[in-house]
């Protein structure tokens, strides 16, 4: 019966790789979609930082400072922090307002404390990143007084710490005891934790639909499966072929999908200058291979409801109809985990679909359990053995020939 | 080699075929005839394994279809009315992926295709069947069934599409199989066909089997054409009425 079945998934692979909107949408389409996009957006986001660093700033001042020497203080510590040119003769709101280059500051004296209100037009970048600027500024005048101000008092400003924090990571990142490259790894692993079980859940199932529907429902409407029904192999075969196929394209489809991402986060972390992030994870040779597991699990699942799904329609448009609603839950459920750490109660790991996310993710932050992912193997395992079961029924009987063009 | 007791097929409330009995022997060229609609590729579909009867039995080469099916379409031929071939396969890929489903051995096909390619002029293997005109596709699956060489063969329309030099060498083959011991079912709304190949034809209209005998047993017992027992027993014989009304 496998024999069959691989003959079946053959031939599958061989009607889709001759249509060159499949390869392009399913091999290139994933290697370049991310790598451009997240390319531009890190090229696009370079270039406004530059822009906004390079940028020649006015600042517009109304000072009631008395001494003139602390207004020069005060410019002083602006000029250190940017371009700043000074206009030391009021608030020009109007041109603030227009000009996204410009910012006010007004500035007195309450006491000993000097009071500042920075004015800037927050829909603006510029004007938004040079009010930040003017804050850095004061906040610096502000550190250099303290310590101006302790140092007249004989108190050395370093030694008014009492409290000294220092990191010790532990976890799957910090195996070779290096802090801060593990600090790194730890936050590459998060990082990978939310996107990939996400984007594999996703890519997954959206790359089995298209195929799936077309070489179930799509076949009935061709009329090309009753060449099948009439020859020399067992429907279990054809259903077993067919899910074969899907879980192969699908895989195929999220690695590519995977590399691409992978690729392009580099690519953007490069440009803005944080290339030094570890694009490697520390899950062990134990760790790749559950992860290949639940990668299968999540592969095969889909494919088993797609294919089972495609085969009860009785044309593409319902069984598009009955499977977009279906798509959309498994959408919401990467969603409203995207952000949840792994180790879950028990429950989690028993609802499919979810119970792969958290697999994934447990992987990842090394919370893996043995009770916890058996039991996601277990439920998905049934699940997938009852799609292929239902399947074969459906093409063991006639629905599997009802068609409808409506 | 092909026996039906009672088949029987419904969709719902519509009975396609009524319980109708099939007697076809080895070597027999067997004609299958009825006006659009009569039930004949719904009969084929189920004698084939493709459709299950509502009711009755089939026994195809002494096996029964319910406890037998896939040795039985190991040994049967069946070509559709309708040449649907998966449109990215090519025609030699076509060919390639049934002989890995029975199981064949690659060089006498290759042998038996490139015969089978002469006789029906078929150079366009390696083109896409999506490529192809409807004739092409039928040649192409014709040769898929008349390599193996099954010991029965079902043929819906076997000639709609072919030229009239394939549809003769076609004609020519199935009865030179059938001398050899196969046996050929065969459809054909073409009443020339049958009266030249089939050795027997049974007529069938609305569901029902409503003649059966050999050509000439029928001529005799109507002392008509066998167009002109066709029309009559499928009552479309008010052509004139249509005509004249038109």
């Amino acid at each position: 019966m496998l024999k069959d079945a691989l003959i079946i998934m053959g031939k599958e692979l061989k009607n889709i790789f001759r249509d060159k909107r499949t390869i392009f949408s399913t091999i290139i389409l994933p290697v370049v979609l991310f790598p451009v996009m997240f390319g531009i957006i890190g090229l696009i986001t370079k270039a406004n930082e530059e822009a906004k660093a390079k940028a020649e700033y006015t600042v517009y001042i109304e000072s009631t400072l008395s001494q003139p020497d602390e207004l020069t203080k005060v410019i002083d510590e602006i000029h250190k922090v940017g371009n700043f040119g000074i206009v030391n003769d009021g608030i020009n709101e109007k041109a603030i307002e227009s000009n996204s280059t410009a910012v006010g500051l007004k500035i007195g004296k309450n006491g000993d404390i000097f009071v500042a209100t920075v004015i800037y037009n927050s829909v603006k970048e510029k004007s938004t990143y040079a009010a930040q600027k003017i804050r850095e500024a004061l906040m610096n005048l502000n550190s250099e007084l303290v310590s101006a101000e302790l140092l007249s008092r004989g108190i050395n400003p370093e030694e008014l710490n009492f409290v000294q924090v220092n990191d010790m990571v532990v976890g799957v990142s910090a195996e070779n005891g290096n802090v801060e490259e593990a600090k790194a790894k730890g936050q590459f692993t998060q990082i990978l934790a939310v996107l990939v079980p996400y984007f594999l859940l996703i890519y997954i199932f959206a790359g089995s639909m298209g195929l799936g529907i077309d070489t179930t429902a799509g076949e009935k409407e061709r009329g090309s499966l009753s060449i099948l029904l009439v020859n020399q192999v067992s429907r279990t075969s054809i259903a077993l072929g067919k899910m074969l196929y899907l879980m192969l394209m699908s895989v195929l489809t999220s690695v590519l999908n995977l590399v691409g991402l992978v690729i392009g986060l580099y690519l953007e972390m490069s440009f803005l200058g944080e290339a030094n992030m570890p694009f490697s994870i520390e899950i062990g040779a134990a760790g790749y291979v559950l992860l290949f597991i639940t990668v299968i699990l999540l592969a095969l699942l889909s494919s088993g409801i797609i294919t089972l799904i495609g085969s009860l329609a009785r044309s593409v448009k319902e069984a598009t109809g009955y499977i977009t609603p279906i798509y959309m839950i498994v959408l919401l459920f990467g969603i409203s985990t995207m952000q949840s750490e792994g180790s879950k109660a028990f429950y989690y790991y028993a609802a499919p679909f979810i119970n792969i996310i958290f697999g994934m993710k447990d992987i990842f932050m090394g919370t893996f359990s043995v009770a916890n992912f058996l039991t996601m193997f277990i439920v998905n395992s049934a699940l997938v053995v009852l799609f292929v079961y239902l399947t074969a029924k459906i093409f063991n009987s006639e629905k599997v020939l009802e068609v409808t063009t409506e | 080699m092909i026996r039906a007791v009672g088949l029987t097929k419904k969709f719902g409330d519509f009975i396609a075929v009524d319980g109708i009995n099939l007697n076809v022997n080895q070597g027999e060229v067997f004609g299958f005839l009825g006006p659009n609609g009569a039930g004949k590729t719904t009969t084929i579909k189920m004698l084939t394994g493709t459709l299950k009867p509502t009711a009755g039995s089939i026994e195809i080469l002494g096996m029964d279809m319910k406890n037998y099916p896939i040795e039985i379409k190991r040994r049967i031929g069946v070509a559709p009315d309708e040449p649907r071939i998966y449109e990215h396969l090519k025609g030699y890929e076509f060919l390639e992926f049934i002989i890995s489903i029975y199981k064949l051995d690659k060089t006498e096909m290759k042998v038996k295709i490139e015969e089978l390619c002469d006789a029906f002029e078929v150079d366009y293997l390696d083109k896409l069947a999506g490529e192809m005109s409807h004739g092409m596709r039928q040649k192409l699956m014709l040769i898929s069934v008349l390599m193996r060489k099954p010991e029965v063969l079902f043929m819906d329309e076997p000639t709609v599409g072919l030229d009239a030099k394939s549809a003769k060498i076609l004609k020519e083959l199935l009865m030179k199989y059938a001398r050899e011991g196969t046996t050929v079912f065969m459809t054909t709304h073409i009443l020339e066909i049958a009266e030249k190949m089939c050795d027997r034809i049974a007529i069938i209209n609305k569901g029902q089997i409503i003649a059966e005998a050999s050509v000439s047993e029928l001529k005799e017992k109507y002392r008509a054409s066998l167009e002109d027992i066709f029309l009559s027993l499928t009552a479309t014989n008010d052509i004139k009425d249509i005509v004249d009304s038109l």
